[in-house]
């Protein structure tokens, strides 16, 4: 059965200074799917969402979405957001000095956000939606981490690095989106925390979400995602299953290094 | 609304003698602006400066405010009756009433540069460019026959405008180059104030502006009730203190809103709210837009109140004058930076013998705080996970 | 024609007083990122110091040796003046402000400029009024097919282009110079690279504002008037030029300066009471530059501020 393509790149470009952040990279991905991005430092990864979600303008190259004409790329990124990508961000991109619950409900702005005459002359109506946001976000932030929905009121400052990073994927999450784009979830975590938020994730993605995310750890996103793609210097140099990427010698000998002998070692991954 | 880590509710009767103190403070500030002298004045100022500089002294007296003023709405309401009652106890001089009045327009105006710099850290230093539009148009509205009610909405409206057209630069230019083009804005508004003569009467300024008349009681009449007669300061008083109550009002509902949440998102990651649906360059514009338009209200009461306007109440310093006050208020904090605007612009006349050394101390005064005290006397407390 | 040509070389001294300041601006931008404003008041600094000197030193007016060696003794005070002053204000309000964001060095520059105006006014003998400042160019006219040229003029030009082409050289060519150049594309890089990048930055400053002295001093020759506030006017126009030529570009600064002069002769020249409009032709320029192109003409080196 061909499933409708959701996400559609190709020939994605992009340098910064003569220097090819991407090149040429093709992608797809359908609804429901999880794809997962690895690659080395540098390979292009995180310039790869910028460019998708439009905070950083393409060189050359479209994203077709959902089967639509418009090019995503020529889009700023408020818009990407309204069509309905959500993402997270690598160095957790989050207002420390306000609360848990006000951090997520930034995911219902849309749902919220009122016209400004109308903020002064229709408190209540503004009042109304913005309690529905928050109940809305209380909800996003039960599914994703139920002990953070307990005391919604504590600020995002005092929380661990993991329930840090549980509240920007609440946030990504309470923006209802139809795509979620991970920027290395568990980047600084150990295997403990790693595993929950795999577990968090196999939850959203089993809710018939689609998923693309980045990652550093190979066996994590086995873990996640049924197809990987590899990139390199900003080329996609591999793509498929787990088992098939990891015996391609051109990934073992860019990502890993000439020693590939680690990847033999008996996975770690938690069987559920 | 970010509300305070953890609270204890005190009980009742602590709660109604904190409001009681609050109110209470304000005729008692207003006794000690009319009796004491120079020596007293001095020294109440150190210890003030003193007790908010010390740490230890600040964060007890807030977290003692915070428990005892649960809602905030209550404390600015015991504000606003404690500082309606001042010229109850200010006998026949009118002369602080004017000082107080003055002290609240420029006030209004810091409200609305504490929203440009305060919350989206927007620096505008021709603020007084709005002021003289806003001046000169209510002043030539009501000499041509304009009700002031009427002159004083064109204003604002005029206000709002070119903080939109000013807030369309800043699509353009982002901040220290939107700075200087304030800057050029508040000296060509000048320059053209000079310049313009048949218009503005240039240099001269505009004279015999009329006062403020409601019902046939104008501003210059004095009020009768049936214990008292308050001096026609007393007018003005009010109406600025009305003014300024909407201000404050206008500004926290904005703050409670989505708005101001959004200030605090796009203040610290402005990529982050842009990737969330929000359109941050036309929001941006909007902010400064309105916070434009605060400089409507007070240029009008400043016209009708003083009743005469020159070029020299509208150069750079006043912009300055005003940006002194937020930051030393503590930027973002809206009850700081009133602070901030009552101790600049009383102090001054209280220790008039500071006189010509006025411009120089806010000079130092600016310099020394932002070297060694950025956040303001009063910071804002839901800045404390701010960078920088 | 003739008067086109007049207005041409009325100008060209503008210019030169443009220059010095706005290539000063350049370079502070460049290397510590942040807007300078009260860097013609520091320049004010130095004409008050020359003339204090001038009137202290009881100088023969008889034109001789001594005259000369007077009013240069006064005018090398009045650029160390500025040199002194500039530095301090690097040290004590600018450099504590490193990390903070550009916005706050620049108001606690407005601070400063603030401090500067009115100590001059408060300490200065009679400073809050115009005070003249005696012509030490004497006032020789040439005239040149018609055309009109004041010595003063020819002077100061040729000061200018002296210390430009001196400038370019230093810049170019020496090790304070490419120590300069290094700090001024990577401030990181360059320190650590070993360069001492805050003593650097203090001889810099030094340089630049010793140029402001010296703009202003010829502003002073130039008007024979000096005041508390002429700073102001300076910073601004300065300012200007440095931008329409590039931030952090001081050749850059050199072509705006040019423009600008230019654009103030013409207002003034060709309007119709246009004398009184000139400052507000070259502010609506800055502003123009700003929105349209506010990498000025040459585009911009400059201290990434992180």
């Amino acid at each position: 059965m061909a499933q409708e393509r959701l996400l559609e790149i190709s020939a994605l470009t992009k340098s910064f200074g003569g220097v090819h952040a991407l090149n040429s990279v093709d992608l797809s991905l359908a609804s429901g799917e999880t794809l997962g991005i690895i690659g080395p430092n540098g390979s292009g990864k995180t310039t790869l969402f910028n460019v998708i979600t439009g905070l950083v303008r393409a060189d050359a190259g479209t994203a077709r979405w959902n089967g639509e004409k418009a090019d995503l790329l020529r889009l700023p990124a408020w818009q990407v957001f309204q069509l309905g990508l959500a993402r997270t961000f690598q160095n957790i991109r989050l207002t420390l000095g306000e609360t848990v619950l006000d951090n997520v409900s930034l995911g219902r702005h849309l749902q919220v956000c009122t016209p400004w005459w109308a903020v002064l002359a229709r408190p209540g109506e503004t009042w109304r939606r913005d309690r529905r946001g928050r109940e809305e976000a209380l909800e996003a932030l039960r599914f994703v981490a139920p002990h953070l929905a307990e005391r919604p009121d504590r600020l995002v400052g005092e929380l661990s690095y993991a329930d840090r990073r549980r509240v920007e994927l609440a946030r990504a999450m309470a923006a209802k989106p139809r795509l979620l784009l991970l920027d290395e979830p568990t980047a600084g975590m150990n295997p403990r925390e790693t595993d929950e938020i795999g577990d968090d994730i196999r939850k959203i993605a089993a809710g018939g979400m689609a998923i693309l995310v980045i990652e550093h750890k190979m066996k994590f996103v086995a873990s996640l995602a049924s197809r990987i793609a590899v990139l390199n210097f900003g080329r996609k140099i591999a793509e498929g299953s787990y088992e098939t990427v990891r015996g391609d010698p051109q990934v073992i000998a860019s990502y890993l290094g000439r020693k590939g002998d680690h990847l033999n070692k008996t996975s770690h991954r938690k069987e559920k | 609304m970010a509300s305070a880590v953890s609270q204890q509710p005190a009980g009742l009767w602590s709660r109604l003698v904190a409001q009681a103190a609050v109110v209470a403070a304000f005729p008692l500030a207003g006794l000690f602006l009319l009796h004491a002298g120079v020596v007293v004045t001095v020294a109440a100022t150190l210890l003030l400066v003193a007790a908010a500089a010390i740490p230890g002294i600040r964060t007890r007296v807030s977290a003692t405010g915070r428990a005892l003023l649960a809602r905030s709405s209550s404390f600015w309401a015991a504000c606003l009756l404690g500082a309606a009652l001042v010229p109850l106890v200010m006998g026949t001089n009118g002369y602080w009433l004017f000082v107080l009045s003055i002290a609240m327009v420029f006030a209004v105006m810091a409200i609305g540069i504490n929203i440009q710099l305060g919350e989206i850290g927007v620096i505008n230093l021709g603020y007084a460019g709005l002021f003289a539009i806003a001046a000169y148009t209510s002043a030539l509205l009501s000499l041509a026959g304009w009700p002031v009610w009427a002159g004083a909405l064109a204003a604002t409206f005029l206000c709002w405008l070119v903080g939109a057209l000013l807030g369309l630069c800043s699509i353009r230019t982002s901040g220290d180059y939107f700075a200087l083009v304030t800057l050029g804005f508040g000296l060509i508004t000048h320059q053209l104030i000079v310049n313009l003569g048949w218009l503005t009467n240039g240099s001269n300024g505009i004279t015999n502006i009329s006062p403020i008349s409601l019902f046939g009681h104008t501003t210059k009449n004095p009020i009768d009730l049936p214990f008292l007669s308050l001096p026609p300061e007393a007018n003005g008083y009010f109406l600025c203190l009305l003014i300024l109550a909407g201000a404050v009002l206008v500004a926290r509902r904005f703050r409670n809103a989505w708005v101001g949440r959004m200030w605090a998102t796009v203040r610290q990651d402005s990529f982050g709210a842009a990737c969330f649906g929000l359109n941050v360059p036309m929001f941006r514009l909007k902010t400064i837009a309105l916070a434009s338009a605060f400089a409507g209200p007070s240029g009008v009461l400043f016209a009708h109140l003083i009743g005469f306007i020159s070029p020299d109440d509208f150069t750079m310093l006043q912009s300055i004058e005003v940006l002194a006050m937020v930051i030393l208020g503590g930027m973002g904090n809206i009850a700081g930076v009133l602070v901030g605007a009552i101790i600049l612009y009383v102090a001054p006349e209280k220790l008039r013998f500071l006189g010509d050394y006025r411009l120089l101390i806010y000079g130092l005064m600016l310099v020394v705080i932002l070297v060694y005290r950025p956040k303001g006397i009063i910071p804002d407390p839901r800045r404390i996970f701010d960078r920088a | 024609m003739d008067l086109i040509v007049q207005q041409l070389v009325n100008a060209v001294a503008l210019c030169a007083i443009y220059a010095l300041v706005a290539m000063g601006i350049s370079l502070f931008f460049g290397v510590i990122g942040v807007v300078n404003l009260a860097h013609g008041d520091i320049g004010t600094v130095g004409v008050f110091a020359a003339l204090a000197v001038l009137h202290l030193v009881p100088i023969d007016p008889g034109g001789g040796l001594s005259t000369v060696l007077g009013a240069g003794v006064a005018l090398a005070c009045g650029v160390a003046a500025s040199a002194v002053a500039g530095v301090l204000v690097y040290v004590l309000a600018l450099r504590p402000l490193a990390s903070a964001p550009a916005i706050i060095g620049l108001l606690s520059s407005v601070g400063v400029g603030f401090v500067v105006r009115e100590a001059i006014v408060n300490f200065y003998p009679n400073g809050r009024n115009p005070q003249s400042f005696p012509s030490l160019i004497p006032p020789t006219v040439y005239e040149v097919g018609g055309v009109f040229i004041d010595l003063t003029h020819v002077v100061l030009v040729v000061v200018a282009v002296t210390l430009v082409v001196a400038l370019a050289y230093i810049v170019e060519q020496t090790r304070f110079g490419r120590a300069t150049r290094s700090i001024l594309n990577n401030r990181e890089v360059a320190l650590s690279l070993g360069v001492p990048v805050t003593r650097v930055t203090a001889a810099i400053f030094a340089l630049g504002s010793g140029l402001a002295g010296i703009a202003a001093l010829m502003s002073a020759l130039y008007y024979n008037v000096v005041q508390s506030d002429m700073g102001m006017l300076l910073t601004v126009k300065g300012f200007t030029a440095a931008v329409i030529g590039g931030l952090g570009n001081i050749y850059g600064a050199l072509l705006g300066a040019i423009l600008v002069g230019l654009i103030e002769a013409a207002t003034a020249g060709f309007i119709p009471d246009g004398s009184a409009y000139r400052d507000v032709a070259v502010f609506a320029t800055l502003i123009a530059v700003l929105i349209l192109r506010p990498r000025g003409l040459l585009g911009r080196a400059g201290a990434e501020r992180v």
